[in-house]
């Protein structure tokens, strides 16, 4: 399988655990995602993968999965809609790809904590509101490639992903020739996505920088 | 439009060498963070938020407004690469509807240490059943004491005219950690 690394950059993380201090885990909850709210799967690798999800609570928990359609109408995957946590248990839970299509697919999945709702007993005169928490994981399997058309706009730039395939990365000024330093944005561009980054006016354009690396700038007209 | 078309590639060497002597391999994992929870102004964990609508004192009278009320999202986030160096927390109508004539203002501050995003307000309401509170959270962590996290006030809006007693209940609002 082959895993795009956009979870698990080790070398950052080990860097701001040594120089900075900080504890990864400080804040205490009920469920976490250890291994990144996003996975990419080249089409020619293993169509598995797996969520790590772990039980921060001295108790027993269950753990609902549901799969989203807002990416349209890819196919589905095969995944678990349940598991059950014990006392800080660590689980990896597999999903699979349905289809071996060439088509670029992609789905989010929502995982949370089971709360029972029959507990409550409403009162005349009340508003509840119940609070919850959940995740979304997103999931992608496809090629990542640079059909990119890019124009200029008043609001700033438009970047349309023309082709089939994925783009992503992130989103720079472009200084001179060079990248600038603060990210303008970052994400995934799905087939057909549009998004329109607004571009500090003292930039000389963008610079649109693959995970692999690949870069496309463009500079203002 | 002129458009430049780079390749290029980043090699980062990190080498260890060690000569004409033993050495020990160390391996680190370290965990991406993605976690959440919401706890009340103690900092214990908040299930439900109750409001009050009640009758004036005095006939002729609209009804009182309600008090805000306060919760807090505790959090800890490390990032990654791209697309997973950026989370949003939005919030979401799940269950239930609010009632006839009345909404709810939520304002979302960013707190914590690290890179902690941009806060918002939305207003939800039997319409409006979601929105986004917060963008661009970064590595970062709120801490886990009280008063520590996220601040969400709720603020419940009405007008006595537009209130409808009998569709008062419970609404049920998830809030959501995703990338953008």
């Amino acid at each position: 399988m082959q895993l795009f690394h956009f979870r698990g950059n080790e070398v950052i993380a080990l860097i701001f655990t040594l120089n900075l201090g900080l504890n990864t885990t400080v804040a205490l909850c009920q469920i976490t995602i250890t291994n990144g709210l996003s996975h990419f799967h080249s089409i020619s690798g293993e169509s598995t993968g797996v969520i790590s999800v772990k039980n921060l609570e001295n108790k027993t928990n269950r753990v609902l999965i549901y799969q989203d359609s807002i990416f349209g109408f890819q196919n589905p995957i095969r995944i678990p809609s349940e598991i059950w946590l014990a006392p800080f248990e660590r689980v990896n839970v597999k999903y699979t790809w349905n289809s071996s299509d060439s088509a670029s697919q992609c789905r989010r999945l929502f995982i949370e904590q089971y709360v029972d709702s029959a507990s409550f007993i409403h009162q005349p005169g009340q508003i509840n509101l119940r609070i919850s928490t959940r995740y979304a994981v997103d999931l992608y399997r496809g090629r990542i490639a640079d059909d990119l058309e890019v124009a200029w706009t008043p609001d700033g730039v438009r970047v349309h992903n023309r082709g089939r395939d994925f783009w992503a990365g992130s989103c720079y000024p472009l200084n001179g020739s060079m990248r600038g330093t603060s990210r303008l944005a970052s994400g995934v561009l799905r087939p057909g996505d549009v998004r329109i980054w607004s571009v500090p006016a003292d930039a000389d354009g963008i610079w649109l920088e693959r995970v692999d690396g690949y870069v496309v700038a463009s500079p203002k007209p | 439009m002129r458009t430049l078309l780079l390749a290029s590639s980043v090699l980062v060497a990190f080498s260890a060498t060690a000569q004409n002597a033993d050495f020990v391999d160390a391996m680190f994992y370290i965990d991406e963070s993605a976690m959440i929870r919401a706890v009340d102004a103690q900092g214990n964990s908040l299930t439900d938020l109750t409001f009050h609508i009640v009758s004036p004192n005095v006939p002729g009278q609209a009804y009182l407004s309600v008090p805000n009320q306060t919760m807090y999202l505790q959090y800890t986030s490390v990032k990654t690469a791209a697309p997973d160096d950026s989370r949003n927390i939005s919030v979401e109508v799940i269950g239930g509807d609010f009632p006839q004539g009345v909404s709810a203002t939520l304002l979302a501050t960013p707190a914590g240490i690290g890179t902690t995003g941009d806060g918002s307000q939305i207003e939800l309401s039997q319409n409006v059943t979601s929105g986004t509170l917060i963008q661009g959270i970064g590595s970062a962590y709120s801490g886990t004491g009280a008063g520590m996290g996220i601040p969400v006030t709720f603020a419940i809006d009405f007008a006595t005219e537009n209130l409808d007693a009998s569709t008062a209940g419970m609404v049920s609002l998830q809030f959501t950690v995703s990338n953008n």
